[in-house]
């Protein structure tokens, strides 16, 4: 069996289906390099997914985490006003696209230094989106 | 009529020329443009010369350019109301055009009842041999498993035949069986690759023939049941199946044999509802013409027949889809003088193999009745990725020997240096007399390929 590409939309979309179609809430899988994170709430209507894509450098060296789909980055979650919760700590952005609002991670042992974009901004697959460093 | 607007931001699904022709036309309308690149192609200056470009993936083709996800989703995120599909890639995808559809956007091209049809040889042929259009000697229908019905089939038509697969195109699939002792391991040949290659087994077969010339006409449909065809066009000139010179109109060839075909044609599309640009492709031997396909989208050489008509075929397009009616009756349909494209491709001209690499210097042909589409520029990397078409340089004259002499001085101000181009092989193709004279078939560049290789 070929391995998943976990940042491939398509494969996003499919296991989401196959989620909602099995009425399971959430699943999450990871490779080497990827993990993928797809949980669903309101009965699938919503799903919140989330991409680990990690891509970046050795430890110890600031990185750079890059879109793993094209989206309008936001640097928190836009649906959320500021004091109805927070955002993971390892995460660095959302990208929205419609009803898709995919979190973004820093990555295992990361802490955010800056965002690269502005918020609102439609960035495409790859470009970078913020700079991580290593956690102290 | 004019209807109200249904989008005014087209997501051109494509790269390089076409995406660059798109946004061309787009622009002469007022609409607005995004265009989906991927990686290899985002620093591209054509990707930037639109409205908005949206990186969607990666630089192989199946997670970009053919990953109609992606593609759907930055139709949503760009606020386009329609996609382009522009040719090759997803173009003739039936569920591409209906994902398109089904997300509430427009697919600016025929619908996906239209696309399957045509895509499915056997039915295609079908629907045509129905519409009236000249089909080649044989059933319009699948060939059966039984050794003896087979080999009845192929006695009627009479050999040579040539077994195709019904899922088949582009020159694959297919195979030309000369005497009745080798029929029944060229269908059983036939039909494995079919499966393999098409996910389907199913063949059909056809009268072979031996010196045809390819023939193509260009029609235009509205949704509101009227239909048009541009004129017709000569793709004879072809290596392995790939064209490398197009011409308007076909030489040779009245008015008074083709007009019955462009009428059946149009009686085709509608009485299968067509809607858009399409082209039906035929051979031509001996005074008859037999329909091979028809490709339901844009073609690579529609600018010959603009150059000929007069009309803006992409302009048609996005008018069309745009829900207008045709603002032309076959009476305004008028080809006048004589169009060529030179497909400049970025191959070596001796071996044919891809050369990619940078474009160190480019100056492209400028004069009367020439035309140059095209996406490069001095310092524009060519992509391994991708098809290896680069340039179409488009040429019109008052007749065919002006054309092809307007032709041969642009081939020779061409400069394009940095890669290896075919720009050497047209530079001598056009100096060939019995080009130069018209008519030759579709076998005859590759016989003179061979006889320059011994040379």
């Amino acid at each position: 069996m070929s391995k998943l590409d976990l940042i491939d939309p398509a494969v996003i979309e499919q296991l989401t289906a196959a989620l909602q179609a099995a009425g399971v809430d959430g699943i999450e899988i990871t490779h080497a390099d990827q993990s993928l994170m797809i949980r669903l709430a309101n009965s699938g209507k919503d799903a919140v997914r989330q991409v680990l894509s990690d891509k970046m450098g050795a430890a110890g060296a600031t990185a750079f985490v890059n879109a793993p789909m094209a989206g309008e980055f936001w640097p928190s979650d836009p649906s959320r006003t500021s004091s109805s919760g927070t955002s993971a700590a390892d995460t660095v952005g959302f990208l929205k696209v419609g009803p898709i609002l995919l979190p973004v991670k820093a990555g295992p042992s990361k802490r955010l230094r800056q965002h690269l974009v502005e918020p609102a901004t439609i960035v495409g697959f790859g470009d970078a989106i913020a700079e991580v460093e290593p956690e102290a | 009529m004019q209807t109200r607007q249904r989008f005014d931001k087209v997501l051109i699904a494509n790269r390089g020329e076409i995406a660059l022709r798109v946004v061309r036309a787009c622009r002469e309308m007022g609409l607005k443009t995004v265009v989906v690149c991927s990686e290899a192609d985002r620093n591209s200056a054509y990707a930037r010369s639109a409205d908005q470009s949206v990186c969607i993936g990666p630089s192989a083709a199946s997670k970009s350019y053919l990953n109609a996800d992606a593609i759907l989703l930055a139709a949503r995120l760009s606020g386009a109301g329609a996609v382009h599909p522009g040719y090759g890639f997803l173009s003739e995808n039936a569920r591409f055009s209906d994902a398109v559809e089904k997300a509430g956007l427009t697919f600016i091209g025929p619908d996906a009842d239209a696309i399957a049809t045509m895509g499915d040889k056997i039915a295609a042929k079908s629907a045509m041999v129905a519409a009236g259009v000249p089909c080649v000697p044989g059933p319009d229908t699948e060939l059966p498993a039984e050794p003896e019905a087979i080999r009845a089939i192929a006695e009627e038509i009479g050999y040579p035949v040539i077994v195709k697969a019904a899922g088949g195109g582009g020159g694959r699939g297919m195979r030309v069986v000369l005497h009745e002792a080798d029929l029944l391991e060229s269908v059983a040949l036939t039909r494995e690759e079919a499966r393999k290659a098409f996910g389907t087994p199913a063949l059909y077969m056809e009268k072979f023939l031996q010196h045809p010339r390819h023939i193509e006409i260009q029609v235009l449909c509205d949704t509101h049941g009227n239909a048009v065809w541009l004129g017709h066009r000569d793709c004879s000139m072809q290596r392995r199946h790939q064209k490398v010179v197009e011409e308007a109109p076909a030489p040779g060839i009245s008015d008074a044999l083709i007009g019955p075909v462009g009428a059946a044609c149009v009686a085709a599309c509608k009485q299968i509802g067509y809607r858009g640009v399409g082209t039906f492709e035929f051979l031509y031997e001996d005074g008859g013409f037999y329909f091979i396909e028809m490709n339901t989208r844009l073609q690579v050489e529609h600018p010959v027949t603009e150059e000929t008509s007069g009309v803006d075929i992409v302009q048609q397009q996005l008018r069309v889809a745009q829900g207008e009616t045709l603002s032309m009756e076959q009476s305004d349909v008028t080809c006048v003088g004589h169009a060529i494209e030179c497909r400049i491709n970025a191959e070596d001209p001796a071996t044919f193999m891809p050369s990619a690499g940078v474009i160190t210097a480019l100056e492209l042909p400028v004069g009367e009745g020439i035309r140059v589409d095209t996406h490069v520029e001095a310092g524009y990397k060519v992509s391994p990725y991708y098809d290896s078409l680069i340039a179409k340089l488009i040429v019109h004259g008052r007749d065919r020997a002006e054309a092809m002499q307007r032709t041969r001085s642009a081939l020779a101000s061409f400069k394009l240096e940095g890669i290896a181009t075919n720009l050497p092989l047209l530079r001598e193709l056009f100096d060939d007399h019995a080009f130069a004279e018209g008519q030759t078939d579709i076998h005859y560049l590759e016989k003179w390929l061979k006889m320059r290789a011994v040379a």
